[in-house]
């Protein structure tokens, strides 16, 4: 690997001076001579000391006060809506008892039909109690049909 | 105040801890965000966001690593996703300009150098960076920034990204690899250009 790839791959601990003091030395003597690669040095070293400025940046004047007075107007939208709880485990034990008490008025209304069939096919049977012991043709079930009403 | 004391008032959404919570953290997490977005205002947004998220989600801190650490956690979270929607926004905006035949406003060409003995301004000096940074993927980016901006210890990285040591390492180190090759490629073009 020649110097100038060495200094390539390695610019960041070469510029932080992280690197062997032989090493060092032997690519501080190259960038005295490569033009090229003294160029490379010389724009990364203007990048670390951007890097380094950028470091210590500081926030725009009264962003607490901003950043607090959001977080208060949220805490107080917070007591007045649904809280998180309310989202998270009411709303979904609201929805299931709905279909539930769906279910349950469904079952309901079914067993009642149902219990109104059972009545009809009980007079049914009558009927054909009726028929039988009065020998009565099946033309005439109607009437006693009616009779039994 | 201990975490711990901090943690149970802004549980119970007491105003003095949550001033102290504000007091303490917001220079953090606005220059954490602003290594990001590069740019003081949405910075200053995301913090907002992420003080909102730390008093709604403190119930659910595990405790598993430091308040800060978790705070860190929730700022680049929140960071990483405004990055990945303004990249939408700026491809809807490119959409547009290219249908609608607008100004291609965020055309981020870069100035050639002017004056002086630094071949670049501070401008075009920030502007090169930041579009470097910008280029790497987003894991690598969190690294670097974590570690060349914050100068945080390899052990928080770890804890706030998820990651072993070694995959930390290989990031930070893959993370300057690609740095240097772009900004190389950069210096380079102008070199050869003058």
């Amino acid at each position: 690997m020649n110097h100038c790839e060495t200094l390539h791959n390695n610019l960041f601990d070469y510029v932080d001076k992280k690197m062997p003091p032989s090493l060092m030395l032997q690519l501080d003597k190259h960038v005295s001579e490569c033009a090229e690669c003294k160029r490379i040095v010389a724009g990364f070293r203007d990048m670390s000391v951007l890097m380094e400025e950028q470091k210590h940046i500081e926030p725009l004047p009264f962003a607490e006060t901003r950043i607090l007075q959001a977080v208060e107007t949220r805490m107080e939208k917070g007591k007045t809506t649904y809280s998180p709880v309310f989202v998270r485990v009411l709303k979904p034990a609201v929805i299931s008892f709905g279909v539930a008490a769906s279910l349950a008025v469904g079952f309901f209304i079914g067993s009642d039909f149902a219990g109104t069939q059972s009545a009809y096919s009980q007079n049914e049977e009558i009927i054909e109690a009726v028929r039988s012991d009065l020998n009565v043709p099946e033309f005439m079930t109607d009437d006693l049909f009616y009779f039994t009403e | 105040m201990t975490d711990h004391e901090l943690i149970t008032g802004l549980l119970n959404h007491d105003k003095p801890v949550v001033q102290f919570m504000v007091n303490k953290f917001h220079k953090q997490v606005i220059t954490t965000a602003f290594h990001f977005v590069h740019d003081m205002d949405d910075a200053e947004d995301i913090a907002q966001d992420v003080c909102v998220e730390i008093l709604e989600s403190v119930a659910g801190f595990k405790k598993t690593s430091s308040l800060s650490t978790w705070i860190y956690r929730v700022t680049v979270n929140k960071s990483l996703n405004f990055v990945r929607k303004n990249k939408r926004k700026q491809l809807v905006g490119q959409f547009e300009a290219f249908f609608f035949k607008k100004d291609g406003a965020d055309n981020q060409t870069i100035a050639e150098p002017t004056s002086g003995n630094s071949p670049f301004e501070d401008t075009e000096r920030k502007q090169i960076l930041d579009k470097a940074i910008n280029s790497l993927p987003e894991n690598q980016k969190t690294a670097f920034i974590l570690s060349k901006y914050e100068e945080l210890s390899y052990k928080e990285i770890t804890e706030i990204m998820n990651l072993s040591l070694a995959s930390v390492e290989s990031l930070l180190q893959r993370a300057k690899q690609n740095l240097q090759k772009k900004l190389i490629v950069h210096f380079s073009e102008y070199s050869n250009k003058r």
